[in-house]
């Protein structure tokens, strides 16, 4: 119930928005509710695979297991691992928020969780190939090798001030 | 958006669904009763974030309209020190869509004359999603959604600067142009 409020309220909120935008320029606004749509249809197979494969998470991976791999036991081990577990996932960052939950609430270390999401969402192992087209191989390694060991000291910094 | 990039948006797409889809095959395989629990679960999580999700990518559909490329284009494409650095940050937390999209609009920066920390401090305080953070404080809480959201701003300068530290000097390559 309390999630579905939150949606309702965002909504809202969205829809105040959509109603000014509706009296300054209807094309535009119309323009907008047609983008929205065919982004949410362009990835909702995708979320629908996310969400089904957080299910399997909750049935078949045992917490036990979580925590040993990404809980407080091997601190660093976690976080290397939450960083290149991030690294490694395809997916929109929409589809990293319900399996790091799922993660944490299964005994992840925090710290662990969040170098998941940040490399998750700005390190990518399998869209490298497409930035080194586009920036340089250079440019594409050092930046995703940066930002995966960023991933991983803004997980510590978050740990510490939680 | 050119045949190649529907292409690979294509295949990343199949390879998730297909991998879901044998892992539930197996999961059915060593017990129907939890893969049917697996499978609840999932709808029942979706279908209570649905709401949020409409309303994210009606707000996704507004930024669109409203913050124009163009206009990205031409604040990052200014040489401008440090204020070029913050409005990097600026621009990157602002800008949505995925990949391959971002990666062209920003090549086109860099061929406009915007430094290679520009370029790699978009990309980093890209991963804010402001738009996102209903639904991340929703699953991870909200103080984690805040703290972290903090620190990609943070971060993504000094970030930023070491990519284009390691980055060659360009100077004399764009002298000879």
């Amino acid at each position: 119930m309390n999630i579905i409020k939150i949606g309702l309220l965002y909504l809202f909120l969205v829809a105040l928005a959509y109603c000014w935008s509706f009296r300054h320029d209807r094309q535009q606004a119309a323009t907008a509710i047609k983008i929205g749509a065919k982004t949410l249809c362009n990835l909702l197979p995708l979320l629908l695979a996310i969400f089904a494969l957080v299910g399997l998470f909750k049935e078949f991976l045992p917490p036990k297991m979580i925590e040993t791999v990404l809980g407080e036991g091997n601190k660093s081990l976690s976080l290397l691992l939450g960083g290149l577990f991030g690294a490694i996932s395809i997916g929109p960052p929409l589809a990293s928020y319900p399996i790091a939950g799922s993660l944490l609430t299964a005994g992840a270390w925090p710290p662990a969780v969040a170098a998941f999401i940040m490399s998750w969402i700005s390190v990518g192992i399998v869209t490298l190939p497409f930035e080194a087209k586009i920036f340089s191989w250079r440019f594409a390694l050092i930046r995703n090798l940066l930002t995966l060991i960023t991933s991983m000291l803004a997980g510590l910094l978050l740990g510490g001030l939680l | 958006m050119s045949r190649f990039h529907a292409f690979l948006r294509g295949l990343l797409r199949q390879r998730l669904a297909g991998t879901v889809i044998i892992l539930y095959l197996w999961a059915w395989s060593v017990s129907p009763a939890k893969a049917m629990e697996s499978l609840k679960y999932g709808a029942h999580l979706f279908a209570s974030i649905s709401v949020i999700i409409l309303a994210v990518f009606a707000l996704i559909g507004l930024i669109n309209v409203r913050i124009s490329r163009e206009l990205i284009v031409s604040l990052l494409g200014q040489n401008s020190g440090v204020r070029g650095l913050l409005l990097a940050v600026g621009c990157g937390a602002v800008l949505v869509g995925p990949a391959y999209v971002i990666f062209p609009l920003l090549i086109s920066v860099k061929q406009l004359g915007a430094r290679w920390a520009v370029i790699a401090i978009v990309l980093a305080s890209w991963s804010l999603k402001p738009q996102m953070l209903p639904i991340e404080a929703e699953f991870l809480g909200f103080h984690f959604a805040l703290v972290r959201g903090l620190l990609v701003l943070l971060l993504a300068i000094p970030l930023g600067l070491a990519v284009e530290w390691l980055m060659p000097n360009e100077s004399t390559k764009i002298k000879n142009n």
